[in-house]
Order: structure tokens, then C-alpha cells, then sequence
């Protein structure tokens, strides 16, 4: 068996789930839970106990399962693995959402005992000068990882004849090798999905710019600079994930013109993919969503709060609010941008990001 | 501009708007000229129907404090509204007998309400000047 890549699989999710434990310390201090609360309340005892306990049982669990996991990994078949390596996967995130839940539910019954909005003003405060600021990184940054496709494209072209005949298509678990007979649709496989992955890319940042605003009422300025500031430094680790990817793309589709350099590309590929990673934690720790983590001065009010919006989220994670003509909003309980459900565009989307891979396999294959 | 509605107010949510955009031009913290979000920019940040604000931008559009082009977008009229005439006056006096009447009878003397008057127009200026 290839253990370590098996290894570096389950390495991934393991620290994606650590992740998963510490969401509710990143979260805008506006809400605990997926349940809105006036920002003076977030250090309230009783709510870091939650948050601490989310985490702690989270991480118990988390090591335990991965710890059971690795022990038997050399007892099972590879079968078994991929089925563990799944079931792992969404297990833990059923089980963490389970555990969420019970906080959300707790959350909920606290604040109608408590009233916390009864004497302040609920308010929705907006820049009108919002979407002037500098947002996010230009799009025209994409056309680097494009001319990346377009070279290497060019260049598998120009060499073509010199190809060895047989292209390594596919290299599973226990590191067998298919093959694939050299044809330029095969070739043309690895830039589709480069491709596809830069118009994602694209979409993202097009996202990031056009997201609802959301400025928070008790203090205006202070949130404004940090969710510019927020939505900036994702574009710009989206603009760096696009070219990594694309060059880590580019690399495997060399290793079909010089088999040698097959010896290093799944150091390249975890690499890459561990860079992204890392840097995602570095940025969510520093930035916090909404870029509720950076430090900017500015003075707070406290007679008014922001208008409860709990009824629009469903469980607190879905938004779906038929007013809002938003489509993009940000996550409560999370780092980064959800859906608003109600919009019939965010379905047609779903359907698109889940149908376009698949008719380009379709078209390949 | 910061823009704060309020959802749970008696006023409605296009009175709330327009009456802080005036407001905001009055201050200078809408400068003539300067942009305004699109219909569906405002709607969305607000999460508000897009009625809404296009009622709000319609009526501001009327009273010649906004311009709406098809290309360019919301702007803040560069001339501003039309300087009231003797029509407007005439308007004016008819809204504001029965407002002052209503005060009269609540105790709030002819002095009083200058005074109260001179104060907001007092603060307008300072917002102006900050």
C-alpha cells in the first residue's frame, strides 16, 4: 500500500476537523451559535464555556477517531480504507453538527428569557459608499494562471510526438498505475480542469465583491474597515490558491511529457495543497470572519444594536429570506460566504458548480 | 453616508430612507454629484425589497434632490433641489398649520418652537463642519 499518501488523506481531514472545533472563536462576536446576540455580550461566561466545551469535545473526538483509524489502517483493505477515509470524512461533520445544534437550541432559549433587545433600537446600518472602496484584488490577476494553461497547452502540443506513448491516467491508493493510450484528448484533460478551476476561482472573487454588506450597528466604522479588510485578504488567497493550483496542474501534466519527474510529484501535490492550508488557518486566525479578529480602533455605541435577523436563518446555518435580494451573504457559524436559499439564483448556481464538472468528464471520457 | 433603518419603526422603510438621504445632503455628507448604490445594490445591503428603494429614489428623483441615468446610476443632483418659490410657501404653510396647531395645544409656545428650531438647525451646521 501507498501509506503515506493514505496518511496525508487522513492527515487533511483530521486538521480540517480541528478547524471544524474552533469555528465558534472565529465567528463576528455578534453571534454565538448561529443565534444573534448584542456584541457586549459574546464574553459573557456562560457563552465561552459553550464555545470552550464545542471545541474540546470536538478535538476528543476528533483525535480518537483518528487515532482508531491509523492503528487499524495496515489490517484493512483498501476498500475499507476509502469507505474509512469517507466515513471519517462526513461522520465527523455530522457529529459536529449534531453538537452545534445542542448549543443553538441552548442559545435560543436563553435569549427569550433574557430579552436582550427590549429597550435598544434595532437597526440595519449601510455604507452608501460601500462598493467604492477597493474590495477585493482585480480579476485581471486570473489572466496569469490563464496564460500558465495556455503555455503548458502550447508546449504539450509542440512536443507531442516526443510523448511516451502510454499516459498515466490515474494512480490509486495502493499506488497502481492505469494507463491511458496518447491522444490530445487526453492530454487536454489535465488543462479542462485547470480551466474549470480558474473560472471557480473567478466566480470567488466575483463573490467576495458582490456579497451583501453587513455593517455592524453598534459600531459602524470599526466593521466597515474590517470587512474591506476581510474581504480583500481572501481575494488575494484566492488569486495565490488559483496560481498554485494551476502550476501544481501544470506539473502533473509534465510528468506525461518526462516520466521522471513523476518522483516528485506528490511531494508538489502535498505541498501545494498544505500550503493552501496552512495559509487558510494563518488567515482565519488573524482575520476571523467578517474580519471580526482585526484590531482597529474606533468608539463603540451601545443604545443601538443590530436588528435580530434569527428567523431568516434556519438552525441558524441557512439563510432564507424572501425580502432580500441578496444572494450572497455571509456565514454565521463559519468563515466565508453562504447562500441566501430564498433566491432561486442560488439554486440555479448549486446546480451549476455541481453539473459543469461532470459534463466535462463526460465530454472527455 | 452611513444609511440606519430601522425595521421595527412606525415610519416606513422608504420614508426612513429618504428622509436620511435629505438629511445627508443637508449635512454635506452627501456631496452634490456624488454616487449613490444601485436600486438592487441598496436592496441587497439592506435586505429590503427592491420596490422599496425604488420608491425612496423615485420621490428624492421628484423632488430634484437625485438624479437616476440608465448608464451612469444614482447620482446627488449637482444643482440641487429647485429654490422654493412662492408655491412651495404656500405648501409649506399648509403642512405646517395643522403640525403647529397640534403643538400650540400641547403646550409648546411660539418661543419654544423657535428655539427648538434654531437648535437643529444649529446641529446641521456642526454635523456640516465636523
Amino acid at each position: 500500500m501507498n501509506n503515506y499518501i493514505i496518511f496525508f488523506v487522513i492527515l487533511f481531514i483530521f486538521i480540517s476537523n480541528v478547524i471544524q472545533s474552533f469555528i465558534p472563536h472565529w465567528t463576528r462576536r455578534t453571534e454565538n451559535f448561529g443565534v444573534s446576540i448584542p456584541e457586549h455580550l459574546y464574553e459573557r461566561a456562560d457563552f465561552k464555556q459553550m464555545r470552550k466545551n464545542y471545541t474540546i469535545v470536538l478535538n476528543v473526538a476528533n483525535f480518537i477517531a483518528f487515532l482508531v483509524f491509523v492503528l487499524l489502517l495496515k489490517s484493512l483493505s483498501e476498500t475499507a480504507v476509502i469507505a474509512g477515509i469517507f466515513i471519517y470524512l462526513f461522520a465527523f461533520i455530522a457529529f459536529g453538527f449534531l453538537y452545534y445544534l445542542r448549543f443553538h437550541f441552548k442559545m435560543k432559549q436563553v435569549k427569550q428569557t433574557e430579552d436582550w433587545f427590549k429597550d435598544k433600537e434595532e437597526v440595519v446600518i449601510i455604507d452608501t459608499k460601500f462598493s467604492e472602496e477597493k474590495l477585493v484584488h482585480s480579476s485581471g490577476w486570473f489572466l496569469v494562471p490563464l496564460l500558465i494553461v495556455v503555455l503548458t497547452v502550447m508546449y504539450t502540443m509542440s512536443v507531442y510526438d516526443d510523448i511516451p506513448n502510454e499516459i498515466p491516467i490515474h494512480t490509486s491508493f495502493s499506488g497502481e498505475v492505469t494507463y491511458d493510450e496518447k491522444s490530445i484528448k487526453t492530454l487536454l484533460i489535465l488543462p479542462s480542469i485547470q480551466l474549470f478551476l480558474i473560472v471557480v476561482f473567478i466566480f470567488v472573487n466575483f463573490v467576495i465583491k458582490h456579497s451583501k454588506q453587513q455593517v455592524s450597528a453598534q459600531n459602524p466604522e470599526v466593521s466597515k474597515k474590517q470587512n474591506i479588510l476581510f474581504r480583500r485578504r481572501w481575494s488575494l488567497y484566492n488569486i495565490i490558491t488559483a496560481i498554485m493550483m494551476t502550476l501544481m496542474m501544470s506539473y502533473s501534466q509534465f510528468t506525461f511529457i518526462y516520466p521522471a519527474l513523476k518522483t516528485y510529484e506528490d511531494f508538489v501535490t502535498f505541498g501545494v495543497l498544505g500550503a493552501m492550508f496552512v495559509g487558510m488557518i494563518v488567515l482565519t486566525i488573524f482575520t476571523g470572519q467578517g474580519g471580526s479578529r482585526i484590531k482597529v480602533d474606533g468608539n463603540r455605541e451601545t443604545t443601538r444594536v443590530e436588528r435580530d435577523d434569527d428567523k431568516y436563518w434556519k438552525l441558524g446555518q441557512f439563510y432564507f429570506n424572501k425580502n432580500d435580494p441578496s444572494i450572497f451573504v455571509e456565514k454565521r457559524f463559519g468563515i466565508g460566504w453562504t447562500n441566501n436559499w430564498a433566491h432561486p439564483i442560488s439554486w440555479i448556481l448549486l446546480i451549476v458548480i455541481i453539473a459543469l464538472p461532470l459534463i466535462i468528464i463526460f465530454l472527455l471520457m | 453616508m452611513f444609511i440606519q433603518i430601522n425595521f421595527e419603526s412606525d415610519v416606513p422603510i422608504y420614508e426612513q430612507l429618504k428622509n436620511q438621504i435629505i438629511i445627508g445632503i443637508a449635512k454635506k455628507e452627501l456631496a452634490p454629484g456624488d454616487r449613490l448604490p444601485s436600486v438592487r445594490k441598496l436592496a441587497s445591503d439592506i435586505g429590503i425589497n427592491l420596490h422599496t428603494v425604488n420608491k425612496a429614489y423615485k420621490q428624492l428623483e421628484e423632488k430634484g434632490f437625485l438624479i437616476i441615468h440608465r448608464q451612469k446610476g444614482v447620482i446627488i443632483n449637482p444643482d440641487g433641489p429647485p429654490q422654493a418659490d412662492e408655491t412651495y410657501t404656500k405648501t409649506l404653510k399648509e403642512t405646517l398649520l395643522p403640525m403647529i396647531a397640534e403643538l400650540e395645544l400641547r403646550g409648546i409656545d411660539k418661543i419654544n418652537l423657535l428655539s427648538i428650531i434654531n437648535e437643529i438647525y444649529e446641529q446641521l451646521e456642526v454635523d456640516r463642519d465636523e
